[in-house]
Protein backbone atom coordinates (compact mmCIF):
# COMPACT_ATOMS: atom_id res chain seq x y z
CA UNK A 1 0.00 0.00 0.00
CA UNK A 2 1.31 3.63 -1.42
CA UNK A 3 2.43 5.30 2.23
CA UNK A 4 1.30 8.55 0.38
CA UNK A 5 -2.33 10.03 1.82
CA UNK A 6 -4.48 9.35 -1.67
CA UNK A 7 -5.93 12.58 -0.94
CA UNK A 8 -4.71 15.96 0.81
CA UNK A 9 -7.06 18.66 0.80
CA UNK A 10 -4.98 21.65 2.10
CA UNK A 11 -6.81 24.80 3.02
CA UNK A 12 -8.85 25.18 0.08
CA UNK A 13 -10.82 28.42 -0.90
CA UNK A 14 -13.07 28.34 -3.66
CA UNK A 15 -14.89 31.81 -5.01
CA UNK A 16 -17.33 31.72 -7.66
CA UNK A 17 -17.79 35.07 -9.42
CA UNK A 18 -21.45 36.10 -9.43
CA UNK A 19 -23.22 38.17 -11.80
CA UNK A 20 -21.92 41.59 -14.33
CA UNK A 21 -20.57 43.05 -10.98
CA UNK A 22 -18.28 40.28 -9.99
CA UNK A 23 -19.68 39.57 -6.58
CA UNK A 24 -17.78 36.26 -5.00
CA UNK A 25 -19.13 33.95 -3.67
CA UNK A 26 -17.23 31.94 -1.22
CA UNK A 27 -18.24 27.93 -2.18
CA UNK A 28 -15.43 26.40 -0.02
CA UNK A 29 -13.70 28.21 2.97
CA UNK A 30 -10.11 27.22 3.72
CA UNK A 31 -11.08 23.35 4.26
CA UNK A 32 -8.31 20.78 4.83
CA UNK A 33 -8.80 17.35 5.00
CA UNK A 34 -6.73 13.73 4.16
CA UNK A 35 -7.93 10.62 3.44
CA UNK A 36 -5.09 7.92 3.77
CA UNK A 37 -4.83 4.73 1.20
CA UNK A 38 -7.49 2.71 1.53
CA UNK A 39 -10.04 4.73 3.81
CA UNK A 40 -12.95 5.62 3.29
CA UNK A 41 -14.50 9.28 4.25
CA UNK A 42 -17.50 10.61 3.61
CA UNK A 43 -18.88 13.92 3.26
CA UNK A 44 -22.04 15.23 4.61
CA UNK A 45 -23.80 18.74 4.75
CA UNK A 46 -26.83 20.24 3.23
CA UNK A 47 -27.45 21.59 0.07
CA UNK A 48 -24.90 24.51 -0.92
CA UNK A 49 -22.52 23.10 1.21
CA UNK A 50 -19.81 23.26 -1.04
CA UNK A 51 -19.21 19.44 -1.27
CA UNK A 52 -19.33 18.31 -5.31
CA UNK A 53 -17.19 21.61 -5.23
CA UNK A 54 -14.83 20.01 -3.39
CA UNK A 55 -14.54 16.80 -5.68
CA UNK A 56 -14.25 19.25 -8.69
CA UNK A 57 -11.63 20.75 -7.32
CA UNK A 58 -9.81 17.64 -6.51
CA UNK A 59 -9.96 16.57 -10.16
CA UNK A 60 -8.99 19.80 -11.28
CA UNK A 61 -12.44 20.82 -12.74
CA UNK A 62 -12.55 23.84 -10.94
CA UNK A 63 -9.45 25.67 -10.70
CA UNK A 64 -8.96 26.47 -6.70
CA UNK A 65 -8.99 30.21 -5.51
CA UNK A 66 -6.37 29.53 -2.99
CA UNK A 67 -4.78 26.33 -1.21
CA UNK A 68 -4.21 23.71 -3.51
CA UNK A 69 -5.38 19.03 -3.30
CA UNK A 70 -2.95 16.25 -4.01
CA UNK A 71 -3.69 13.09 -4.95
CA UNK A 72 -0.87 10.30 -4.01
CA UNK A 73 1.61 13.35 -3.45
CA UNK A 74 1.01 14.95 -7.04
CA UNK A 75 -0.61 18.19 -7.17
CA UNK A 76 -4.07 18.34 -8.65
CA UNK A 77 -3.72 20.89 -11.14
CA UNK A 78 -1.38 18.25 -12.75
CA UNK A 79 -3.47 15.92 -15.04
CA UNK A 80 -1.16 12.55 -14.35
CA UNK A 81 -2.68 12.99 -10.69
CA UNK A 82 -5.79 11.78 -12.32
CA UNK A 83 -4.60 8.72 -13.28
CA UNK A 84 -5.34 6.32 -10.23
CA UNK A 85 -8.35 8.56 -9.73
CA UNK A 86 -12.30 7.57 -10.78
CA UNK A 87 -15.29 9.97 -10.51
CA UNK A 88 -18.94 9.68 -10.36
CA UNK A 89 -20.57 12.41 -10.56
CA UNK A 90 -24.41 13.36 -9.32
CA UNK A 91 -26.54 12.60 -11.95
CA UNK A 92 -24.01 11.54 -14.67
CA UNK A 93 -24.35 12.51 -17.93
CA UNK A 94 -23.22 10.44 -21.36
CA UNK A 95 -22.94 10.69 -24.79
CA UNK A 96 -26.23 9.40 -25.72
CA UNK A 97 -25.78 7.46 -29.04
CA UNK A 98 -22.59 5.58 -27.75
CA UNK A 99 -23.12 2.11 -26.56
CA UNK A 100 -22.51 1.20 -22.71
CA UNK A 101 -19.27 -0.77 -24.23
CA UNK A 102 -18.53 1.91 -26.19
CA UNK A 103 -18.54 4.46 -23.85
CA UNK A 104 -16.77 2.18 -20.43
CA UNK A 105 -14.04 1.12 -22.95
CA UNK A 106 -13.43 4.81 -24.51
CA UNK A 107 -13.11 5.95 -20.59
CA UNK A 108 -11.00 2.79 -19.66
CA UNK A 109 -8.68 3.97 -23.44
CA UNK A 110 -8.68 7.44 -22.27
CA UNK A 111 -7.10 6.27 -19.15
CA UNK A 112 -4.54 4.66 -20.63
CA UNK A 113 -5.93 0.99 -20.97
CA UNK A 114 -5.35 -0.69 -24.51
CA UNK A 115 -5.51 -4.19 -26.38
CA UNK A 116 -6.63 -7.31 -24.36
CA UNK A 117 -6.19 -5.72 -21.23
CA UNK A 118 -8.88 -2.79 -21.84
CA UNK A 119 -11.33 -5.36 -23.73
CA UNK A 120 -11.34 -7.74 -20.53
CA UNK A 121 -11.78 -5.06 -17.61
CA UNK A 122 -14.52 -3.47 -19.83
CA UNK A 123 -16.67 -6.71 -19.82
CA UNK A 124 -15.74 -6.98 -15.89
CA UNK A 125 -16.98 -3.74 -14.64
CA UNK A 126 -20.13 -4.29 -17.20
CA UNK A 127 -20.72 -8.00 -15.47
CA UNK A 128 -19.88 -6.75 -11.75
CA UNK A 129 -22.29 -3.68 -12.47
CA UNK A 130 -24.68 -6.27 -14.30
CA UNK A 131 -24.85 -4.55 -17.89
CA UNK A 132 -22.78 -7.27 -19.45
CA UNK A 133 -26.68 -7.52 -21.28
CA UNK A 134 -27.55 -4.13 -21.71
CA UNK A 135 -23.59 -2.73 -22.61
CA UNK A 136 -24.58 -3.18 -26.62
CA UNK A 137 -27.50 -0.94 -25.90
CA UNK A 138 -27.08 2.56 -26.39
CA UNK A 139 -26.86 4.82 -23.20
CA UNK A 140 -30.01 6.73 -24.23
CA UNK A 141 -31.71 3.82 -23.76
CA UNK A 142 -30.63 3.53 -19.97
CA UNK A 143 -33.03 4.20 -16.94
CA UNK A 144 -31.87 5.95 -13.86
CA UNK A 145 -31.06 3.32 -12.22
CA UNK A 146 -28.68 1.57 -15.05
CA UNK A 147 -26.89 5.37 -15.87
CA UNK A 148 -26.23 4.96 -12.32
CA UNK A 149 -24.36 1.72 -12.50
CA UNK A 150 -23.02 2.81 -15.71
CA UNK A 151 -21.31 5.55 -14.64
CA UNK A 152 -19.74 3.76 -11.94
CA UNK A 153 -18.07 1.42 -14.48
CA UNK A 154 -16.74 3.90 -16.46
CA UNK A 155 -15.47 5.16 -13.17
CA UNK A 156 -14.04 1.57 -12.01
CA UNK A 157 -12.63 0.27 -15.17
CA UNK A 158 -8.86 1.25 -14.72
CA UNK A 159 -8.65 0.15 -11.35
CA UNK A 160 -8.49 3.05 -9.65
CA UNK A 161 -6.41 3.95 -6.31
CA UNK A 162 -8.58 6.73 -5.13
CA UNK A 163 -12.68 6.92 -5.72
CA UNK A 164 -14.46 10.16 -5.74
CA UNK A 165 -18.09 9.48 -5.92
CA UNK A 166 -20.82 11.92 -5.56
CA UNK A 167 -23.94 10.52 -4.39
CA UNK A 168 -23.76 7.52 -5.79
CA UNK A 169 -27.13 6.19 -5.02
CA UNK A 170 -28.96 9.66 -5.84
CA UNK A 171 -32.33 8.81 -7.72
CA UNK A 172 -32.37 4.97 -7.78
CA UNK A 173 -34.64 2.98 -5.90
CA UNK A 174 -33.80 0.69 -2.67
CA UNK A 175 -32.73 -2.31 -4.61
CA UNK A 176 -30.65 -0.54 -6.86
CA UNK A 177 -29.21 1.68 -3.56
CA UNK A 178 -28.21 -1.32 -1.62
CA UNK A 179 -26.45 -3.38 -4.50
CA UNK A 180 -24.60 0.28 -5.01
CA UNK A 181 -23.50 0.53 -0.88
CA UNK A 182 -22.33 -3.39 -1.52
CA UNK A 183 -20.04 -2.30 -4.51
CA UNK A 184 -18.56 0.32 -2.25
CA UNK A 185 -17.74 -2.36 0.28
CA UNK A 186 -16.13 -4.20 -2.16
CA UNK A 187 -14.04 -1.62 -3.35
CA UNK A 188 -12.89 -0.57 0.19
CA UNK A 189 -12.16 -4.34 0.91
CA UNK A 190 -9.77 -4.38 -2.04
CA UNK A 191 -8.37 -1.54 -0.74
CA UNK A 192 -9.26 1.28 -2.51
CA UNK A 193 -9.63 4.82 -0.90
CA UNK A 194 -12.84 6.96 -1.17
CA UNK A 195 -14.14 10.31 -0.92
CA UNK A 196 -17.80 9.97 -0.75
CA UNK A 197 -20.70 13.05 -0.85
CA UNK A 198 -23.76 11.24 0.86
CA UNK A 199 -27.10 12.16 1.01
CA UNK A 200 -28.26 9.94 3.61
CA UNK A 201 -26.59 10.13 6.42
CA UNK A 202 -27.88 6.27 7.46
CA UNK A 203 -25.90 5.04 4.23
CA UNK A 204 -22.49 6.31 4.85
CA UNK A 205 -22.10 5.23 8.71
CA UNK A 206 -22.48 1.82 7.06
CA UNK A 207 -19.32 1.98 4.76
CA UNK A 208 -17.55 5.39 5.48
CA UNK A 209 -14.51 4.86 8.34
CA UNK A 210 -14.73 8.93 9.15
CA UNK A 211 -17.93 11.36 8.14
CA UNK A 212 -16.81 14.84 7.40
CA UNK A 213 -19.68 17.31 8.08
CA UNK A 214 -19.97 20.40 5.85
CA UNK A 215 -21.76 23.92 5.93
CA UNK A 216 -21.54 26.81 4.08
CA UNK A 217 -18.15 25.84 2.62
CA UNK A 218 -16.61 25.35 5.79
CA UNK A 219 -15.61 21.55 7.80
CA UNK A 220 -18.06 21.94 10.69
CA UNK A 221 -17.22 18.58 12.35
CA UNK A 222 -15.30 15.40 11.50
CA UNK A 223 -15.51 11.86 13.12
CA UNK A 224 -14.27 8.81 13.31
CA UNK A 225 -17.13 5.95 12.86
CA UNK A 226 -16.55 3.85 15.90
CA UNK A 227 -18.22 0.53 14.41
CA UNK A 228 -15.59 -0.92 12.30
CA UNK A 229 -16.81 -1.72 8.51
CA UNK A 230 -15.08 -4.68 7.72
CA UNK A 231 -17.34 -6.40 10.44
CA UNK A 232 -19.96 -5.22 8.92
CA UNK A 233 -21.46 -8.85 7.09
CA UNK A 234 -21.79 -8.71 3.29
CA UNK A 235 -25.46 -8.58 1.78
CA UNK B 1 3.53 16.16 -21.06
CA UNK B 2 4.17 12.95 -23.09
CA UNK B 3 3.62 13.60 -26.71
CA UNK B 4 2.58 10.27 -27.52
CA UNK B 5 0.01 10.41 -25.16
CA UNK B 6 -1.65 13.36 -25.54
CA UNK B 7 -2.18 12.62 -29.68
CA UNK B 8 -3.44 9.32 -28.16
CA UNK B 9 -6.13 10.92 -26.04
CA UNK B 10 -7.03 13.48 -29.08
CA UNK B 11 -7.57 10.26 -31.58
CA UNK B 12 -9.68 8.37 -28.75
CA UNK B 13 -11.66 12.26 -27.51
CA UNK B 14 -12.32 12.58 -32.16
CA UNK B 15 -12.69 8.61 -32.70
CA UNK B 16 -16.24 8.70 -30.01
CA UNK B 17 -16.98 12.13 -30.94
CA UNK B 18 -17.34 10.41 -34.57
CA UNK B 19 -19.11 7.48 -33.53
CA UNK B 20 -21.41 9.70 -31.22
CA UNK B 21 -22.14 11.86 -34.47
CA UNK B 22 -22.51 9.58 -37.45
CA UNK B 23 -25.60 8.62 -35.68
CA UNK B 24 -27.18 11.41 -35.06
CA UNK B 25 -29.72 12.72 -37.17
CA UNK B 26 -28.54 16.39 -37.55
CA UNK B 27 -25.80 15.72 -39.61
CA UNK B 28 -27.37 13.08 -41.87
CA UNK B 29 -30.33 15.61 -42.29
CA UNK B 30 -27.68 18.21 -43.69
CA UNK B 31 -26.13 15.79 -45.84
CA UNK B 32 -29.67 14.47 -47.60
CA UNK B 33 -30.57 18.02 -47.72
CA UNK B 34 -26.97 19.11 -49.84
CA UNK B 35 -27.63 16.28 -52.17
CA UNK B 36 -31.43 16.93 -52.55
CA UNK B 37 -30.69 20.38 -53.67
CA UNK B 38 -27.67 19.11 -55.92
CA UNK B 39 -30.05 16.56 -57.44
CA UNK B 40 -32.78 19.32 -57.43
CA UNK B 41 -30.83 22.21 -59.65
CA UNK B 42 -31.77 19.73 -62.69
CA UNK B 43 -35.52 21.17 -61.60
CA UNK B 44 -34.23 24.75 -62.00
CA UNK B 45 -32.46 24.26 -65.48
CA UNK B 46 -34.27 26.54 -67.16
CA UNK B 47 -33.82 29.66 -65.16
CA UNK B 48 -30.07 29.51 -65.56
CA UNK B 49 -29.66 33.08 -66.28
CA UNK B 50 -28.07 32.54 -69.89
CA UNK B 51 -25.21 30.37 -68.54
CA UNK B 52 -24.24 27.05 -70.27
CA UNK B 53 -26.90 24.50 -68.18
CA UNK B 54 -23.60 22.94 -67.04
CA UNK B 55 -21.99 25.90 -65.44
CA UNK B 56 -25.52 26.58 -63.88
CA UNK B 57 -25.78 23.39 -62.37
CA UNK B 58 -21.68 23.25 -61.29
CA UNK B 59 -22.50 26.87 -59.54
CA UNK B 60 -25.70 26.06 -57.81
CA UNK B 61 -24.28 22.80 -56.91
CA UNK B 62 -21.56 24.04 -54.88
CA UNK B 63 -23.84 26.65 -53.38
CA UNK B 64 -25.61 24.48 -51.85
CA UNK B 65 -22.71 22.27 -50.86
CA UNK B 66 -21.20 25.62 -49.16
CA UNK B 67 -24.59 26.39 -47.37
CA UNK B 68 -25.09 22.93 -45.90
CA UNK B 69 -21.22 23.16 -45.08
CA UNK B 70 -21.60 25.94 -43.64
CA UNK B 71 -24.55 24.96 -41.19
CA UNK B 72 -22.71 21.47 -40.59
CA UNK B 73 -19.58 23.47 -39.49
CA UNK B 74 -21.21 25.88 -37.30
CA UNK B 75 -24.35 23.48 -35.79
CA UNK B 76 -21.64 21.06 -35.63
CA UNK B 77 -18.99 22.44 -33.41
CA UNK B 78 -21.47 24.49 -31.05
CA UNK B 79 -23.25 21.30 -30.60
CA UNK B 80 -20.60 18.76 -30.27
CA UNK B 81 -18.56 20.87 -27.94
CA UNK B 82 -21.23 22.56 -26.27
CA UNK B 83 -23.41 19.90 -25.32
CA UNK B 84 -20.43 17.93 -23.86
CA UNK B 85 -20.84 20.98 -21.45
CA UNK B 86 -24.68 21.01 -21.12
CA UNK B 87 -25.39 16.98 -20.83
CA UNK B 88 -22.22 17.39 -18.37
CA UNK B 89 -20.61 14.19 -20.15
CA UNK B 90 -17.65 16.35 -20.30
CA UNK B 91 -17.20 15.10 -16.36
CA UNK B 92 -16.35 11.64 -17.32
CA UNK B 93 -13.87 12.69 -19.99
CA UNK B 94 -11.96 15.65 -18.05
CA UNK B 95 -11.84 13.37 -14.66
CA UNK B 96 -9.46 10.96 -16.70
CA UNK B 97 -5.98 12.30 -17.38
CA UNK B 98 -7.14 14.26 -20.87
CA UNK B 99 -5.94 17.87 -20.78
CA UNK B 100 -8.69 20.51 -21.85
CA UNK B 101 -6.32 21.14 -25.08
CA UNK B 102 -6.28 17.32 -26.25
CA UNK B 103 -10.69 17.63 -25.31
CA UNK B 104 -10.45 20.51 -27.73
CA UNK B 105 -8.39 19.61 -30.28
CA UNK B 106 -10.52 16.45 -30.49
CA UNK B 107 -13.25 17.85 -30.95
CA UNK B 108 -12.13 20.00 -33.93
CA UNK B 109 -10.44 16.81 -35.13
CA UNK B 110 -13.97 15.17 -35.04
CA UNK B 111 -15.50 18.38 -36.53
CA UNK B 112 -12.95 18.35 -39.26
CA UNK B 113 -13.39 14.53 -40.11
CA UNK B 114 -17.45 14.80 -40.48
CA UNK B 115 -16.48 17.74 -42.54
CA UNK B 116 -14.30 15.92 -44.75
CA UNK B 117 -16.86 12.89 -45.22
CA UNK B 118 -19.63 15.43 -46.34
CA UNK B 119 -17.28 17.32 -48.82
CA UNK B 120 -16.94 14.09 -50.44
CA UNK B 121 -19.71 12.74 -50.86
CA UNK B 122 -21.67 16.01 -51.73
CA UNK B 123 -18.50 16.66 -54.70
CA UNK B 124 -19.13 12.86 -55.45
CA UNK B 125 -22.67 13.53 -56.46
CA UNK B 126 -21.71 16.64 -58.19
CA UNK B 127 -19.23 15.40 -60.27
CA UNK B 128 -21.17 12.18 -60.51
CA UNK B 129 -24.45 14.41 -62.00
CA UNK B 130 -22.37 16.68 -64.15
CA UNK B 131 -20.64 13.87 -65.84
CA UNK B 132 -23.52 12.32 -66.68
CA UNK B 133 -24.44 15.90 -68.16
CA UNK B 134 -21.75 15.09 -70.58
CA UNK B 135 -18.48 16.98 -68.66
CA UNK B 136 -15.24 16.14 -68.99
CA UNK B 137 -12.72 14.92 -66.49
CA UNK B 138 -9.98 17.73 -67.13
CA UNK B 139 -9.84 20.85 -68.27
CA UNK B 140 -10.61 20.25 -72.34
CA UNK B 141 -11.98 24.37 -71.97
CA UNK B 142 -8.34 25.95 -72.10
CA UNK B 143 -8.37 26.98 -75.61
CA UNK B 144 -12.54 28.70 -75.37
CA UNK B 145 -12.69 32.09 -73.85
CA UNK B 146 -13.23 32.66 -70.65
CA UNK B 147 -16.76 33.55 -71.28
CA UNK B 148 -17.45 29.91 -73.06
CA UNK B 149 -15.35 27.45 -70.41
CA UNK B 150 -17.29 24.94 -68.66
CA UNK B 151 -16.44 22.95 -65.22
CA UNK B 152 -14.78 19.92 -65.19
CA UNK B 153 -14.26 17.23 -62.87
CA UNK B 154 -10.75 18.34 -61.65
CA UNK B 155 -11.93 21.64 -61.12
CA UNK B 156 -14.70 20.64 -59.03
CA UNK B 157 -12.58 18.47 -56.73
CA UNK B 158 -10.16 21.63 -55.97
CA UNK B 159 -13.09 23.74 -54.89
CA UNK B 160 -14.56 21.19 -52.94
CA UNK B 161 -11.31 21.37 -50.90
CA UNK B 162 -11.29 24.47 -50.65
CA UNK B 163 -15.11 24.87 -49.37
CA UNK B 164 -13.72 22.07 -46.78
CA UNK B 165 -10.87 24.24 -45.47
CA UNK B 166 -13.39 27.32 -45.10
CA UNK B 167 -15.82 24.61 -43.54
CA UNK B 168 -12.55 23.90 -41.25
CA UNK B 169 -12.25 28.24 -40.47
CA UNK B 170 -15.72 28.55 -39.35
CA UNK B 171 -15.71 25.58 -36.89
CA UNK B 172 -12.46 26.51 -35.48
CA UNK B 173 -14.12 30.14 -35.07
CA UNK B 174 -17.61 28.46 -33.29
CA UNK B 175 -15.39 26.37 -31.16
CA UNK B 176 -13.45 29.27 -29.97
CA UNK B 177 -17.01 31.46 -29.43
CA UNK B 178 -18.05 28.09 -27.90
CA UNK B 179 -15.35 27.88 -25.14
CA UNK B 180 -16.78 31.46 -23.55
CA UNK B 181 -20.26 31.50 -24.54
CA UNK B 182 -23.12 30.49 -22.33
CA UNK B 183 -25.01 28.40 -24.29
CA UNK B 184 -24.88 26.34 -27.57
CA UNK B 185 -27.62 28.65 -28.96
CA UNK B 186 -25.72 31.49 -28.36
CA UNK B 187 -22.50 29.37 -29.47
CA UNK B 188 -24.20 28.91 -33.02
CA UNK B 189 -26.19 32.17 -33.27
CA UNK B 190 -22.17 33.84 -32.97
CA UNK B 191 -20.87 31.42 -35.59
CA UNK B 192 -23.25 32.16 -37.75
CA UNK B 193 -22.34 35.89 -37.36
CA UNK B 194 -18.94 34.88 -37.96
CA UNK B 195 -20.19 33.34 -40.96
CA UNK B 196 -21.36 36.55 -42.31
CA UNK B 197 -18.76 38.73 -41.05
CA UNK B 198 -15.95 36.45 -43.20
CA UNK B 199 -17.88 36.39 -46.43
CA UNK B 200 -18.82 40.19 -46.11
CA UNK B 201 -14.89 40.79 -45.36
CA UNK B 202 -13.47 40.83 -49.29
CA UNK B 203 -16.55 43.83 -49.83
CA UNK B 204 -15.88 45.93 -46.03
CA UNK B 205 -11.31 45.66 -47.23
CA UNK B 206 -12.51 47.08 -50.67
CA UNK B 207 -14.92 49.86 -48.45
CA UNK B 208 -12.71 52.87 -48.68
CA UNK B 209 -12.34 54.02 -45.05
CA UNK B 210 -12.30 58.13 -44.82
CA UNK B 211 -9.10 59.43 -43.39
CA UNK B 212 -10.67 60.76 -40.11
CA UNK B 213 -10.54 60.02 -37.34
CA UNK B 214 -7.35 57.84 -37.42
CA UNK B 215 -8.19 56.41 -34.29
CA UNK B 216 -11.46 54.56 -35.91
CA UNK B 217 -9.67 53.92 -39.30
CA UNK B 218 -6.72 52.26 -37.60
CA UNK B 219 -9.84 50.26 -35.38
CA UNK B 220 -11.64 49.33 -38.32
CA UNK B 221 -8.68 47.67 -40.03
CA UNK B 222 -6.91 46.09 -37.53
CA UNK B 223 -10.60 44.43 -36.95
CA UNK B 224 -10.89 43.39 -40.77
CA UNK B 225 -7.32 42.11 -40.55
CA UNK B 226 -7.97 39.83 -37.55
CA UNK B 227 -11.12 38.17 -38.76
CA UNK B 228 -11.12 35.44 -41.42
CA UNK B 229 -11.87 36.28 -44.91
CA UNK B 230 -13.56 33.70 -46.48
CA UNK B 231 -14.02 35.18 -49.62
CA UNK B 232 -10.16 33.66 -50.37
CA UNK B 233 -11.58 30.01 -49.77
CA UNK B 234 -14.35 30.90 -53.02
CA UNK B 235 -12.13 29.63 -55.80
CA UNK B 236 -15.34 29.69 -58.25
CA UNK B 237 -14.73 33.35 -59.86
CA UNK B 238 -11.14 32.08 -60.46
CA UNK B 239 -10.27 33.00 -63.78
CA UNK B 240 -6.77 30.58 -64.81
CA UNK B 241 -5.73 29.19 -67.60
CA UNK B 242 -6.04 25.79 -66.66
CA UNK B 243 -6.96 24.15 -63.77
CA UNK B 244 -3.66 23.42 -63.00
CA UNK B 245 -3.63 26.80 -62.27
CA UNK B 246 -6.27 26.73 -59.57
CA UNK B 247 -3.76 24.99 -57.50
CA UNK B 248 -2.44 28.74 -56.60
CA UNK B 249 -5.05 29.84 -55.26
CA UNK B 250 -5.97 26.60 -53.26
CA UNK B 251 -2.30 27.12 -51.91
CA UNK B 252 -3.34 30.55 -50.92
CA UNK B 253 -6.81 29.49 -49.41
CA UNK B 254 -4.75 26.49 -47.41
CA UNK B 255 -2.37 28.97 -45.62
CA UNK B 256 -5.09 30.99 -44.83
CA UNK B 257 -6.81 28.32 -43.13
CA UNK B 258 -4.17 27.03 -41.47
CA UNK B 259 -3.43 30.62 -39.93
CA UNK B 260 -6.94 31.05 -38.88
CA UNK B 261 -7.90 27.82 -38.02
CA UNK B 262 -4.23 27.60 -35.70
CA UNK B 263 -5.01 31.06 -34.08
CA UNK B 264 -8.91 30.30 -33.19
CA UNK B 265 -8.02 26.68 -32.08
CA UNK B 266 -5.27 28.37 -29.82
CA UNK B 267 -7.55 30.73 -28.56
CA UNK B 268 -9.83 28.24 -27.78
CA UNK B 269 -7.80 26.31 -25.93
CA UNK B 270 -6.50 29.30 -24.34
CA UNK B 271 -10.48 30.39 -23.16
CA UNK B 272 -11.20 26.82 -22.36
CA UNK B 273 -8.19 26.01 -20.16
CA UNK B 274 -9.74 28.91 -17.84
CA UNK B 275 -13.24 28.10 -18.18
CA UNK B 276 -15.13 26.75 -15.20
CA UNK B 277 -17.16 23.79 -15.68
Amino acid sequence: MSPEPALVIDRLTKDFAVGLRGFRLRAVDRLSLRIAAGEVVGLLGPNGAGKSTVLKVALDLLAPTAGECRIFGVSSRRREARRPVGYLPESPGFPRHLTGRELVSYQGALAGLSGLGLRTRVEEELARTGLAEAGARRVGTYSKGMLQRLGLAQALVHGPRLLLLDEPASGIDGGGSGEMVARIRQLKAAGCAMLVVFHESAQMAEICDRVALMERGRLVAERVLLRPAATIPAP
Amino acid sequence: MNPVGSWRCVVLVARATLLEVSRQRLPALLLFGAVGGILGATLLEDFNFGLPPLQFLADLGQGVIALFGSVLAVTGSAQLFFGEIEQRTVFGVLAKPVGRAEFVLGKYLAVLALLAVFSVLTTAVLVVLLRCRGMTWGPDWIELPAAERLPDGLGLVLKGVARWLECGVLSACTLLLATFSSGSLGATLLGFGMMAIGHLQSLARATPVGPDPFLIRRVVGLTLQALPDLGVFNLTGTSADSTAALFVPLARAAACAVLYAGAAGALAVFSFRRREI
